[in-house]
């Protein structure tokens, strides 16, 4: 079991209220002591080990058995299942050789043996894990798809798609990313939430970001704009690059600051931040930093409430967790009209939504000349994710899907 | 300009009260499709949709409890169990362009509006928009809006069918047509209807939703069909829906079914084309922007 730090639902009673509180316990109470078992495929770097690293602690503090295993596989095994989560985001020229389903297959076998998977609910995260289901002993099987399915590559989802209907449950993040063709299961649609109190998103003091900033040689006086992501082709890094070249030319001491993480179950993020450092390498003031430079969750902190505009300029999104975490800190994002992010910044008032780099560029000019501007829109962000998108609302829905299931 | 405009009183419940109560909310014709849940302080703790009443009657949740206590004892349970959290709350300060805004970029039916104690205020939702732009043309045809293809069904299949359908699709409502002729309308609203009538009918004891459900579709449809001509203006489309009180039009070329157009459509649909600022000032709202 991944390592896991101790909150407890208590904690969050000066952020939520204690009527909150109250009503996790009470919904807890009819799944008290019941066996949750999550499964996802890294235990670091990503939305899904950023959510898990709270809710677990969370649901055992209320008295559930909750417990995270995490799938251990080779680089075929995590090349084939990016080829698979890219083709499910709708990357059409994505084919699967026979040696390709092989090894997902085996991997998920052997998985299956050292796994504990005997639970009252598995839930299963995204789609490398998926085949488990073949290994079912027990238990209600749920499977929690974080990514954008709505217009998945046919030939993947038809390889899929079998594995998904053996489930008691499916959960998706919007509406619009159930695909059509699924049939006769329980269907929910959860946003994911972020935690306030973990150390990505903690209150930090102002001489604990000076320190991170000096840390990396980032002017804490000068305006700083960055996005948090992993590299990846669909969050986009070379855009970034593209609008602050752009904004650059407009306000010449900004400074970029690109922050992703190398998970083990992504093989492409190392080729991806190589192609961005390249694609950078002539700019001045652009700092290009990763987990293997120190940079973890108490970083990010800092580095993302130092920000004066966050940039989210992904293709294709999920739903865009690093949006609610920059709002949070009362910083107003600048991003892509796509997955969740629209349903975060509220276009105007938390921040801008764009369709072009010149958008972009044009709104972090804006946003950078005009610091008050910044400032009303930053603390719109917080209140709009306090009421929308923190992690007791998830925990809440949680709870209620585990009613569903083996509630009493 | 002030959102409070819009916002609009809808039925509430209250986080305590029984599921049976929403089915008896949602279930008379003529209500809206979702009820906000209030806590006791009259904070917003979530929504319950028709969609869920269903599911619930189907046996497609609450599957734990049912196998313990049966239907009728899940629909003696609180709301809090099956209710889904706020997301789109909004406060009463932000402006109606920015909520249009948000709920045409997000295709949301509704936002929920709190004051600065996050106390419930009212909605917004597609109907309160709508019933501002009455009588008025946009230059923009049905065609430019509705959705397509209609989902259709049979009016010899069975309610059960029909509802796993709706359930399945995410859907509100189904065409029903015989030899590809429009004959009727079934929404949810007429199945959780349905239910309501013939428990009353039968003075049961226990929900017999199995008996219920085997009812065929054309008994229960709405005939009363209103649609539209496709090449039609959007302004004629706001003025049928919200005179007959209505969710949904089908839209017809030549006497053949070629889509529906909703609330929801014609929201989004107009404020994408036209723009807020502009949607804003046919609503009459303009003068009172800041």
């Amino acid at each position: 079991m991944s390592s896991v730090c101790v909150r407890k639902i208590s904690d969050y009673e000066p952020i939520v209220g204690r009527d909150e509180i109250k009503t996790i316990v009470s919904l807890a109470e009819r799944v008290k002591g019941a066996k949750i078992i999550h499964v996802n495929s890294t235990a670091y770097g990503g939305g899904v080990a950023e959510i898990l690293k709270s809710l677990i602690p969370l649901a055992r503090s209320v008295g559930l058995d909750a417990r995270w295993q995490v799938l251990q596989g080779s680089k075929e095994f995590f090349f084939t299942t990016k080829s698979i989560h890219n083709a499910l985001q709708g990357d059409n020229s994505i084919e699967l050789t026979s040696e390709m389903r092989d090894v997902y297959l085996k991997v998920n076998e052997l998985n299956a043996k050292t796994l504990d998977l005997d639970g009252d609910v598995v839930m299963i995260h995204d789609p490398q894990p998926l085949p488990l289901i073949d290994y079912r002993r027990d238990g209600k099987w749920v499977w929690r798809c974080h990514i954008d399915t709505s217009q998945p590559n046919k030939h993947v989802w038809g390889f899929i798609k079998p594995f998904v209907e053996k489930y008691d449950a499916l959960v998706f993040s919007r509406e619009a990313y159930i695909p059509n063709d699924i049939r006769g299961i329980k269907v929910f649609v959860r946003f994911p939430s972020i935690d306030p109190l973990s150390d990505k998103n903690k209150p930090l003091h102002q001489t604990e970001i000076l320190k991170i900033l000096e840390r990396f040689d980032v002017n804490p006086d000068k305006p700083i704009i960055g996005q948090v992501a992993r590299f990846d082709p669909w969050k986009n890094p070379l855009g970034v690059i593209d609008t602050y070249r752009k904004v650059k030319e407009k306000i010449s001491e900004v400074q970029l600051v690109l922050i992703g993480s190398f998970a083990h179950d992504d093989p492409e993020g190392l080729e991806w931040y190589k192609k961005t450092v390249r694609y950078a390498e002539n700019l001045k003031d652009v700092y290009i930093l990763t987990n293997m430079d120190g940079v973890c969750d108490v970083e990010v902190n800092g580095f993302q409430r130092a920000f004066t505009v966050a940039l989210q300029l992904s293709i294709r999104e999920g739903f865009g967790l690093t949006v609610s975490e920059a709002l949070w800190k009362g910083v107003p994002v600048v991003a892509t009209r796509v997955g969740g992010i629209p349903l975060q910044v509220i276009d105007g008032v938390t921040g801008f939504l764009i369709n072009t780099v010149e958008e972009a560029a044009e709104k972090v000019v804006l946003l950078v000349k005009r610091g008050w501007l910044a400032r009303e829109l930053g603390r719109n962000g917080v209140e709009h994710v306090k009421r929308n998108f923190l992690v007791t609302k998830d925990l809440k829905d949680y709870l209620r899907l585990h009613i569903e299931l083996v509630g009493k | 300009m002030n959102l409070l405009e819009v916002v609009c009183s809808r039925p509430v419940v209250g986080l305590n009260d029984k599921l049976l109560s929403v089915l008896n909310i949602l279930g008379r014709k003529g209500t809206p499709y979702r009820v906000v849940v209030l806590g006791e302080d009259f904070r917003v703790k979530g929504v319950i949709s028709g969609r869920r009443i269903l599911e619930v009657l189907l046996g497609r949740r609450g599957e734990a409890l049912k196998t313990r206590k049966g239907l009728r004892g899940v629909l003696e349970e609180p709301i809090s169990l099956f209710l889904d959290e706020a997301r789109n709350v909004f406060p009463e300060n932000v402006t109606l362009q920015t909520v249009l805004q948000y709920m045409a970029e997000n295709s949301l039916g509704y936002i929920i509006v709190v004051n600065e104690n996050h106390v419930f205020k009212g909605v917004v939702d597609e109907a309160a928009i709508l019933g501002k732009l009455l009588n008025k043309t946009f230059g923009i045809k049905v065609k430019d809006v509705m959705s397509y293809p209609a989902l259709t069904i049979n009016p010899e299949a069975s309610l059960l069918e029909a509802s796993n359908l709706m359930v399945d699709s995410r859907v509100r409502r189904l065409l029903v047509t015989r030899d590809d002729v429009l004959v009727g309308i079934l929404t949810i609203t007429d199945v959780l209807h349905h239910v309501l009538v013939r428990e009353r009918e039968m003075e049961s004891e226990l929900y017999d939703v199995e008996t219920i459900f085997k009812a065929k579709v054309d008994e229960v449809m709405n005939t009363n069909i209103i649609s539209i001509y496709l090449e039609k203006d959007v302004g004629e489309a706001i003025d049928k829906i919200i005179g007959n009180d209505i969710s949904c039009l089908p839209v017809s070329v030549e006497g053949k079914l070629s889509g529906v157009v909703c609330r929801i459509d014609l929201v989004s649909g107009i404020v994408k084309i036209k723009g807020v600022p502009e949607v804003v000032r046919m609503m009459g709202l303009e003068a009172k922007n800041e």
